[in-house]
């Protein structure tokens, strides 16, 4: 996809942000020369046989203690041990 | 002088942490043209150093690092006390709670003296990107100190603190220890909670420790570590500890040097090869190494990052956090918080992040990158098998003068080309200072096995001798 100005506007209202008139030029060249300096990306090879996954393995397979382990002095339970909500009281 | 040391006479009463406390105090003040430091914290430093002194008059254990005065750089919550990333975006912002790593380190009695300025939200290479004005470099005023850890790179540079904690996505602990002259470790992935900092890109972001010495980073790495029920990639299994107490030996040692990293060409060439051949006549084997997977390191940083950034500073929306621009309108008010909020450094990698998760894009950029991300790793996890550490230039050039690459960000972004595939696959990585190139000093890049912090902090020690 080549980066214009109009490219430039549209990423910038996914980001929530806005270029000003007078640079929307400058940032579209910058845009531009920094995606071009990916390109290697499409070099690399055998890439098929690799499933995603960006967060680096750990090499204990042991979990995080589950929620409801949380230190909590608020926290009431039942007998199943899921969280009990406190019942809302009637709006007047 | 060293933090051990430091702890050790204040333990012993030797020295009362009150004394201690007010020296880095008044240094970090003499030295304030550095713009290390975005914030002093006088008056609670002393009153914990006062805490200390009084639990050691008690004979009550004061903690492995009684007295030890630390600065945190400005990502790094600390309840009741600024909170900025050195964005005037969080201007005025105050932090409701502390980092598990900072509790930890303060309940083995080390002692905040400030803030550190840093590159803003963690994005920049130079130490130039802060919303509350540069850093410069100790060694050379006129140089930067690198990034975004550059005001923790100063201030241990500089003697003001032995210890400081950076944070490093892919080189801002490292980096700005190598362009300093001091010691710079990014744990293994996991290793530090992350809980309480201020989140980058959230599978990259480390706390890590800046020292003068390898025996003070491991000690303050070990205190921070271990697992945390409010990060939940905070690692279970504990980490080794190096041997600090006998030194070690470089003899039998397998060092794989990856062709891809040393070229000739570079300046810092000369200088750490002469580290290495050093190594190698204390008994060391220099292995060659070819990993092309490393060719892809930089631009699949520069997506991944850049991406989980995108995302994580959506957050920052001028309403729920961070300073207002009312406008009409909700959408308005979002868009002008935002605009007016950001640096320029930021905004251009959220662009650059928010591009490559757009539709269409995404799968040739973002999935790509990720599967390349897998494929060095497993390159670098094979090389484990013929080597046991990793060697290579921790930037490809000594500090640069400031404002010399600020309007060129390809050419700032390739100051971290080493950096970054550590960062990618998790494991460990250490700068320990390694010579000078042009009066500036340089930094060796050690990188372990994953979840091996003792074989780079030892080999750390074999280098430095401290």
């Amino acid at each position: 996809m080549a980066i214009d100005s109009h490219t430039v506007r549209r990423i910038a209202a996914l980001a929530r942000l806005d270029i000003p008139d007078e640079t929307v030029g400058h940032r579209a060249n910058e845009m531009a020369t920094l995606v071009a300096s990916l390109d290697t990306l499409g070099e690399v090879k055998d890439l098929d046989t690799i499933s995603p996954n960006p967060v680096p393995r750990r090499l204990d397979e042991e979990r995080a203690p589950p929620l409801g382990s949380f230190p909590d002095p608020n926290r009431v339970v039942d007998t199943s041990g899921a969280l009990v909500v406190p019942p809302m009281k009637k709006p007047r | 002088m060293d933090a051990l040391v430091t702890a050790g006479a204040v333990r012993m009463g030797s020295r009362r942490a009150l004394d201690v406390v007010n020296g880095a105090l008044r240094r970090a003040e003499a030295m304030a043209d550095l713009g290390a430091f975005i914030h002093l914290m006088p008056e609670h430093a002393r009153k914990r150093a006062l805490e200390v002194d009084a639990l050691v008059a008690a004979n009550r254990n004061p903690g492995r690092l009684a007295g030890v005065p630390i600065a945190i750089k400005d990502n790094i919550a600390h309840a009741g006390h600024p909170l900025t990333a050195a964005s005037r975006f969080l201007d005025g912002n105050t932090a409701t709670y502390t980092a598990t790593a900072l509790r930890r380190l303060e309940a083995q009695g080390a002692i905040v003296i400030g803030r550190t300025n840093m590159d803003e939200f963690g994005m920049g290479s130079s130490g130039e990107y802060s919303s509350w004005g540069a850093t410069r470099n100790p060694a050379n005023p006129e140089r930067v100190p690198g990034g975004s850890s550059s005001g923790s790179a100063a201030a241990v540079a500089a003697g003001i603190v032995p210890i400081a904690l950076g944070s490093d996505t892919g080189g801002s602990t490292r980096q700005p220890a190598s362009f300093c002259g001091v010691v710079g470790l990014k744990p293994t992935y996991g290793r530090i909670s992350r809980h309480g900092l201020i989140a980058f890109a959230s599978s990259l972001d480390q706390i890590g420790p800046l020292t003068r010495s390898i025996r003070d980073a491991a000690v303050a790495t070990a205190v921070m570590a271990g697992t945390d029920p409010l990060d939940s990639t905070s690692l279970q299994a504990p980490m080794n500890m190096p041997n600090i107490a006998t030194p070690p030996s470089a003899k039998g040692i397998r060092i794989g040097m990856p062709r891809q990293t040393w070229s000739e060409e570079m300046p810092v060439h000369a200088p750490l090869t002469e580290c290495l051949r050093n190594l190698e006549s204390r008994g060391a084997v220099l292995v060659p190494l070819d990993l092309p997977a490393l060719d892809t390191a930089l631009p699949v940083y520069c997506v991944v990052s850049s991406a989980e950034a995108a995302s994580n500073l959506a957050r920052f929306d001028g309403i729920r956090i961070g300073v207002c621009q009312t406008r009409d309108t909700v959408s308005e008010t979002v868009i002008a918080s935002r605009t007016e909020g950001f640096g320029p450094e930021v905004q251009r990698r959220l662009l650059l992040g928010t591009y490559a998760l757009s539709e269409g894009l995404s799968a040739q950029l973002y999935r790509r990158a990720n599967a390349a991300r897998i494929a060095l790793r497993n390159a670098i996890d094979r090389a484990f098998s013929s080597v046991d550490v990793i060697v290579t230039p921790t930037a490809p050039c000594a500090a640069f003068p400031m404002g010399s690459r600020i309007d060129d960000p390809l050419t700032m972004y390739q100051t971290d080309i080493f950096t970054v595939p550590p960062s990618l696959t998790g494991h460990p990585a250490l700068s320990v200072p390694a010579g000078t190139l042009d009066g500036m000093p340089i930094g060796l890049q050690l990188i372990g096995p994953n979840e091996d912090e003792a074989s780079i902090l030892n080999l750390g020690m074999v280098i430095t001798g401290r």
